[in-house]
């Protein structure tokens, strides 16, 4: 299985196609469903938010979307690469060249230096460490960020450890960025520099960018809200409808 | 990804020093114990290795080098007859008392050896001529054990179970497990100082012609004289042998290095789980990011080869401290044969390995889902 899609290059159109998927966590009597025949298409290109209530499955739903848990049944093709047939270790090797996440608490690497930090992606891929700092200090500069790449992200400020890991989610150029939550843990003004700069600097004709989020006061940088509950995808918005249906 | 790995593990300051002072203990302890126990070994044969006989010739009841059971003059030319034999001499080896100038006395190890080759004397004569030995009534003793003679001088008169012995010589050698005063005479005249016996030959040293081995030889006395016939080396080995066997010293220094492992093992291990646990979130980031188990598995290797590297090298330099400073100011014997750092290093690779296998277990089994629990 030829996992090993390069980060955005090609023309063709990418896009997320989900069928029918379900996820139960536990067994038998203690079984939870979190997820009832959820299909989704996803285009590249926009903004998704993913919205709805805690515990109606969203987090599930981005961890199958970007490989990292498996679904019980269903079928998911990533740019044309069904994922649901891949193996963990391919799984793995796919995100390492087309996915990148930003976390609502951040998960900067509190030993390493801002700017290590954002190189992490590039070294998991095998890329020179003196390269991956010199792009690491080209997204430092593109968050404006590059005077404080030698510290701890422990010495920054929340809004500006956000902004490392939205570097850090870009720099390996992925296909696929999932947010979750990632301005939870920010106030306001942050809040929407944060998600102005994702909205800058993520949205590209060839990615897929989606973001969970409870946050009322960032919907409007979406392109389109996707909205769930209990397990089921209930409702999809388009911009151009927003004001009708918030 | 070391490079990062490395810094993960130095960030945690606290958790990297107590992991490099498990293994430093760790290997400390291993490696001065089994130093100190092969110094004890070597202080068992020491006179084997004072002596420098490449044969040595005894009674078949014999059982270690201190173990004496006399033989008869008559066996030492029975020796020499056997085809193959360069040359045999006598070796006579008693425990007497020695008295001190103001009534005190001292129990030595007393060595008469052959007048004529004074074979079996010390080569290293600090003070004196060891060749005057052949005039009667002399001896030579060690230059360690001067101060429990009451620091004589050449020149000096002691006196032997009440016959005189003017001191000749002072000569340096290995010091003997019991640390007692080495007192060497000639074959004769250690005999006058013991009084008549009528087996008084201890060892025969031999020394094979240019057509024989030492082993050869060895076999070829034991088969025309039916007296035991052993190589130095083979000799020392017989007499370590049995310490090892008989006496429950080194069951006393394995239970040492055995707690040293454990310890060493048991803080490494519950430290590093700790660290990993610790860093879990990160590992989990790694793995959502693209990072395989191998890639985290050998960082966490890596980590641990580090750790180990660092508390082995100062463990290391510990124990080459204390096997500088403890024999020279206490009588402690103190020997480290290459295998003992090579043993070191072994227990230490075994170590990390056991210590890692709980946070590897951790890591491949952490989802990288994790990542979105907060």
């Amino acid at each position: 299985m030829v996992t090993n899609v390069s980060p955005i290059q090609t023309a063709h159109i990418a896009h997320i196609a989900l069928r029918n998927v379900n996820k139960s966590y536990g067994e038998g009597d203690l079984s939870n469903q979190v997820l009832f025949d959820v299909s989704i298409d996803i285009q590249a290109g926009h903004l998704n938010l993913l919205v709805g209530p805690s515990g109606c499955g969203k987090t599930t739903l981005i961890s199958i979307i970007a490989g990292i848990l498996s679904a019980d049944s269903g079928e998911m093709t990533l740019f044309d690469i069904p994922l649901h047939l891949l193996s963990d270790a391919e799984k793995t090797h796919f995100r390492k060249y087309n996915v990148g996440f930003v976390f609502q608490q951040f998960n900067l690497i509190s030993t390493l230096s801002v700017r290590e930090n954002v190189a992490i992606p590039l070294m998991i891929q095998g890329i020179k460490r003196q390269d991956a700092m010199e792009k690491a200090t080209e997204m430092l500069h593109e968050v404006n960020l590059e005077n404080r790449m030698d510290l701890s992200p422990s010495l920054l400020s929340v809004g500006q450890q956000q902004r490392v890991a939205v570097a850090r989610a870009l720099i390996s150029n992925p296909r696929l960025l999932i947010c979750d939550e990632p301005t939870a843990a920010l106030d306001a003004q942050n809040g929407k520099l944060v998600m102005g700069m994702i909205r800058d600097l993520a949205i590209h004709p060839e990615r897929v960018v989606i973001v969970v989020t409870h946050d009322q006061r960032v919907l409007d940088f979406g392109d389109q809200i996707i909205d769930m509950e209990d397990g089921r995808i209930t409702r999809i918005v388009k911009r151009s409808d927003f004001k009708d249906a918030l | 990804m070391y490079l990062f790995a490395l810094k993960m593990l130095f960030g945690d300051r606290l958790k990297f020093i107590t992991l490099v002072v498990g293994l430093t203990f760790s290997v400390m302890l291993i490696t001065q114990q089994t130093s100190i126990f092969c110094g004890l070994m070597r202080r068992f044969v020491a006179t084997i290795r004072n002596t420098q006989a490449a044969v040595w010739v005894m009674d078949p009841q014999m059982r270690f080098v201190d173990d004496v059971k006399p033989m008869v003059e008559r066996e030492l030319y029975r020796v020499r007859s056997v085809e193959g034999v360069e040359w045999a001499v006598p070796f006579f080896q008693t425990l007497s008392q020695i008295q001190l100038p103001g009534g005190k006395s001292e129990t030595i190890s007393l060595i008469g050896v052959d007048s004529e080759s004074l074979i079996g004397c010390p080569r290293k004569v600090i003070a004196g001529r060891i060749e005057d030995l052949r005039i009667p009534d002399t001896i030579a003793v060690e230059r360690r054990s001067l101060w429990k003679l009451g620091n004589p001088r050449v020149g000096d008169r002691l006196d032997i179970n009440d016959q005189a012995a003017r001191i000749v010589a002072i000569v340096d050698l290995a010091p003997n497990f019991q640390s007692l005063p080495y007192v060497f005479t000639t074959y004769e005249h250690a005999l006058g100082y013991s009084g008549p016996l009528r087996k008084p030959l201890s060892f025969i040293l031999t020394q094979p012609n240019n057509h024989y081995t030492p082993a050869a030889l060895s076999q070829k006395i034991e088969a025309e004289t039916h007296l035991s016939a052993y190589p130095q080396l083979q000799f020392m080995w017989k007499t370590v042998d049995y310490y090892v066997k008989n006496t429950g010293i080194p069951i006393n220094f394995a239970i040492t290095v055995g707690l040293g492992i454990i310890v060493g093992a048991a803080i490494s291990a519950q430290t590093f789980y700790a660290f990993v646990m610790e860093n879990i979130s990160q590992f989990a980031t790694m793995k959502a990011m693209g990072a395989s188990n191998r890639t985290l598995i050998l960082m966490i290797l890596f980590q641990n080869c580090v750790v180990g590297c660092i508390g082995y090298g100062i463990g290391l330099g510990l124990m080459a401290l204390c096997g500088v400073v403890i024999p020279a100011v206490t009588e402690l014997s103190f020997w480290t044969p290459w295998q003992i750092p090579l043993i070191a290093y072994i227990s230490v690779v075994g170590v990390s390995l056991f210590s890692s296998t709980f946070a590897i277990r951790k890591v491949i089994q952490a989802e990288p889902a994790l990542v979105f629990r907060g």
